[in-house]
């Protein structure tokens, strides 16, 4: 197992000022996560998984600690540095999708590489390749409220992927799904953990988590390795 | 990117037509009014400043009131103001009033105003019939007249006067032309160094001084105040310098003044279409926040969340700017119509409306823009 280390956290804090009180929604979380990993955070709400997912993805800096990214420190980047981060290196799946409403399946696809310099032939393309790879060949021109939710989650999916980035960071994929089409989006996540993907999901969900090969649980704002498979 | 933003834009516009058209319709009354206005007030000047270009800029008309002491201008004054540098001719005005007899027709108190050729040449343009007086009469004192067309009437009744001989305090003259300056004055014009075979006198009430260089002209109205002061010993009101081209310099000052007057007020309301739009752009931010923060998400800068929205604030207030502008100049072509005064598109009203609605669009749609750019992506991923 001597697997590149994609993503390294090392005594992570984050505080958040209540009126005079100060609260501590992540309590020196140290986190590896080697290349190839499906990596699953299962945690009830409140218990700090969001905030962790938000600085995972440079949404979010921590108060204090270190971030490394690939190796790069991206704990103390700027605005500027951290959009490329994110625009390179992370793709995003959200539970509410967050698919423009008035952009077809493609165009949607196709607005995580507007703001890479790519060119216009080249990111239809990879906007193709990816809508073509989660099974949406068909809905190219579809907006999303010609699709159902399951498809809309692929339309999402495909935006992740479709600048190819480092990390996949999955927020309660299934969320707002129903359980039959949660079961084949989590197939889909397999089939790209399969291929070699990078893979970090949060969920509140035991059952969820399950398809990770490491589940690590988070409360009150720490981390709980938990070798998951033998524990349903 | 800047391709794909400006597509955004426009859907979202489009999409979102009522609530534009509505925002928009501020900026649209404000170019509307600065673009008319401004384009009224030209046409309304250009024809007024025709008018008197007509009369001629490039003489002094001088008014002599004389003083108790020296009542007019001898020749010897005349030959000195002759010789101010860039004067070309000076031309005396006589008049004196008389009796005009045709036949067994009279009219009474009529002004008989007596010229050098220099005006007559001016009356060429006036002329309905016969010719203007000319050098040679003047040079021979010949007594020829030209008389105005109600003056014809009166004495003719409906016929011809040219050619016929009328007597004016009892002198005879041939009436030679007949004149319309489109002011309905009787009037009869005959060579100045004739009046003085009509009432014995020879004072000289007004003479215009004819200009070689009309740029000089501030140079020789001083020389020509100087010489007045010199003939007249300083005495106020004895005479009057009526100076066309400084008439015209105080319209223009006037006019601009106005037009400044009028593109203040009507800019208030582009100030109010303005305020429209940030608070449309302000509601968008806020309906749009999980685009804003998926954007964000997917590697938006800052700026680029900001060119998003201010391009749009931008679009919609060119879009005004156009429809104002179209407005504008079809309701100036209106009035124009209307008021019967000329009507030509006004380069400056134009380029004033396209930088107007521009500068709105960036004024009032920065602070929109900019509280777009500075939200908090997981903020605003969370609230939606």
């Amino acid at each position: 197992m001597n697997k590149n280390k994609i993503i390294e956290l090392k005594k992570i804090e984050k505080v958040y000022k209540m009126g005079t009180e100060n609260f501590k929604v992540l309590k020196e979380v140290d986190l590896i996560v080697n290349e190839g990993e499906f990596l699953s955070v299962l945690g009830p709400s409140g218990s700090g998984k969001s905030t962790l997912m938000n600085i995972l993805g440079c949404l979010d800096s921590a108060t204090t600690g270190e971030y490394y990214l690939n190796d790069t420190l991206v704990s103390s980047m700027n605005d500027r540095k951290l959009s490329n981060i994110r625009n390179r290196q992370i793709g995003f799946i959200f539970q509410s999708f967050h698919l423009l409403p008035r952009l077809s399946a493609l165009k949607n696809v196709e607005l995580s590489l507007n703001y890479s310099k790519i060119s216009k032939k080249e990111r239809l393309r990879r906007a193709k390749e990816a809508l073509d790879k989660v099974g949406l060949q068909e809905k190219y021109n579809y907006r999303p409220n010609q699709l159902s939710g399951g498809q809309q989650q692929r339309v999402a999916i495909a935006r992740a992927l479709a600048n190819n980035p480092t990390i996949l960071l999955a927020d309660e994929p299934t969320g707002a799904l129903d359980q039959e089409t949660g079961k084949q989006i989590m197939m889909l996540f397999e089939q790209l953990h399969k291929e070699g993907k990078t893979i970090l999901m949060i969920t509140h969900d035991q059952k969820i988590a399950q398809y990770g090969d490491r589940v690590i649980e988070i409360l009150d704002g720490e981390l709980f390795e938990n070798r998951g498979v033998n524990n349903v | 990117m800047f391709k794909e933003n400006i597509m955004m834009s426009l859907e979202n516009i489009v999409h979102n037509k009522m609530r534009v058209f509505l925002t928009v319709l501020g900026v649209i009354i404000g170019v509307t009014s600065v673009i008319s206005l401004i384009t009224i007030v030209e046409g309304a000047t250009s024809d007024i400043v025709e008018q008197f270009e007509e009369l001629g800029v490039s003489q002094l008309n001088v008014q002599i009131f004389g003083t108790p002491a020296k009542d007019s201008l001898s020749p010897q004054d005349l030959l000195d103001i002759e010789n101010i540098e860039n004067v070309d001719v000076v031309s005396i005005t006589t008049s004196t009033t008389g009796t005009a007899i045709f036949e067994e027709y009279l009219m009474e108190d009529l002004p008989v105003i007596g010229k050098d050729y220099t005006s007559f040449q001016q009356y060429e343009d006036d002329l309905i019939g016969g010719r203007t007086i000319n050098k040679i009469d003047v040079a021979n004192k010949t007594h020829v007249a030209n008389i105005t067309k109600e003056v014809e009437q009166q004495l003719f009744r409906g016929k011809s006067g040219i050619d016929k001989t009328i007597f004016i305090n009892g002198i005879s003259f041939k009436v030679v032309g007949i004149l319309d300056d489109g002011r309905s004055s009787e009037e009869i014009y005959i060579p100045y160094n004739t009046v003085m075979h009509l009432n014995g006198g020879n004072r000289i009430d007004s003479i215009e001084v004819f200009m070689d260089d009309t740029s000089k002209g501030k140079q020789i109205t001083a020389d020509l105040e100087k010489i007045l002061d010199r003939i007249f010993q300083n005495a106020e009101n004895s005479y009057y310098i009526f100076d066309i081209a400084d008439l015209l310099e105080q319209l223009d000052e006037i006019t601009g003044v106005m037009t400044a007057m009028l593109t203040g007020i009507a800019s208030i309301s582009l100030v109010v279409g303005g305020i429209g739009i940030m608070n449309m752009m302000l509601v968008s931010v806020s309906e749009r926040r999980s685009e804003i923060g998926l954007r964000k998400a997917l590697g938006a800068k800052k700026s680029d969340i900001q060119i998003l929205f201010a391009l749009e604030a931008i679009i919609i207030s060119i879009i005004g700017g156009i429809i104002g502008m179209i407005l504008g100049n079809l309701l100036a072509y209106l009035a124009a119509v209307g008021l019967s005064i000329p009507f030509k598109i006004s380069v400056g009203g134009t380029i004033l409306g396209t930088i107007f609605s521009i500068t709105v669009g960036i004024i009032f749609g920065w602070s929109p823009a900019r509280k777009a750019s500075k939200q908090n992506a997981v903020d605003c991923l969370r609230d939606s």
